[in-house]
């Protein structure tokens, strides 16, 4: 094949993987970064540093998490200082039974089928955006990983290089706190009896 | 397994973020589930933790991506989409 043929058949390939991510690291970038102007900017980085780097791509492995890495990085290095710190929220720490419990009790029966529906229903996608931007830099990366892709602790672990123990104790801890903000809003707009 | 080989409440919760995300061996899934079918009170704890997850996730999901993404992107690469 000539390298004229090698060239256009590398950019058909990476065209094609890059169109089935793209939407997904989209959503990745904005939670990252915060607004959707940086975000577009960050993922037309992300697309560039790929492209280039797509020779050192193992085929067969998995394409979503390398483009992650790369965009992630890209954000380390271009965007998190600029973003604005975000509003440190206090919170209670309470466990994860003392949540279930108190969600238990404010439900009342048509409402205790499905409490975790009930409540998110109800919540702007928003103020869940917000919820998650909210916490502290080092949950909200892993939990941004972890609600916007559906990736394992191993692949989280590989594409923010910490170890999969850390992985799992923020994605552990960064849920209970987002599920006390998500909690704290529904008591807010009145959704929970009592 | 016997009886006493079942997990109680607090060993079936110290495994409920594993559990939730996937991360349990199968044996411990298992185990898990056992009790789960004994147990209401840990049953909907477990239910409204993987709920939580999936319907945050869902929520998330619905953000709008912009309708010219894709051609700001591949006309950054030169490459048609």
């Amino acid at each position: 094949m000539s390298t004229t043929s090698q060239k256009k058949a590398s950019d058909t390939e990476f065209t094609t993987l890059l169109e089935g991510i793209i939407d997904s690291a989209y959503r990745t970038a904005f939670h990252l970064a915060g607004n959707r102007e940086d975000a577009e900017e960050l993922v037309q980085e992300a697309s560039l540093a790929a492209y280039k780097a797509f020779n050192r791509f193992e085929r067969g492995t998995n394409f979503k998490a390398w483009f992650l890495t790369i965009l992630r990085n890209r954000f380390i290095s271009d965007y998190r200082k600029k973003k604005r710190a975000p509003a440190v929220v206090e919170l209670d720490d309470m466990s994860d039974h003392q949540i279930w419990s108190s969600v238990a009790e404010s439900m009342n029966t048509s409402e205790s089928a499905d409490p975790a529906h009930f409540i998110v229903d109800r919540l702007d996608a928003e103020q869940i955006s917000t919820a998650l931007a909210e916490l502290p830099d080092d949950f909200r990366e892993v939990c941004t990983l972890y609600f916007t892709q559906d990736l394992l602790y191993q692949e989280i672990s590989d594409i923010l290089e910490i170890p999969i123990g850390t992985v799992r104790s923020r994605i552990h801890r960064g849920r209970r706190l987002l599920q006390q903000r998500l909690w704290r809003l529904a008591e807010d707009r009145g959704l929970l009896a009592g | 397994m016997s009886d006493k080989d079942c997990y109680s409440c607090e060993e079936a919760l110290k495994r409920l973020d594993d559990f939730v995300d996937r991360e349990l061996n199968h044996d411990e899934i298992e185990e898990v589930r056992t009790h789960l079918k004994a147990c209401r009170g840990c049953s909907e704890h477990f239910s409204f933790e993987e709920r939580i997850v999936e319907e945050v996730r869902a929520k998330l999901v619905r953000l709008d991506i912009p309708n010219d993404l894709r051609d700001k992107v591949f006309a950054r690469l030169n490459l048609s989409p």
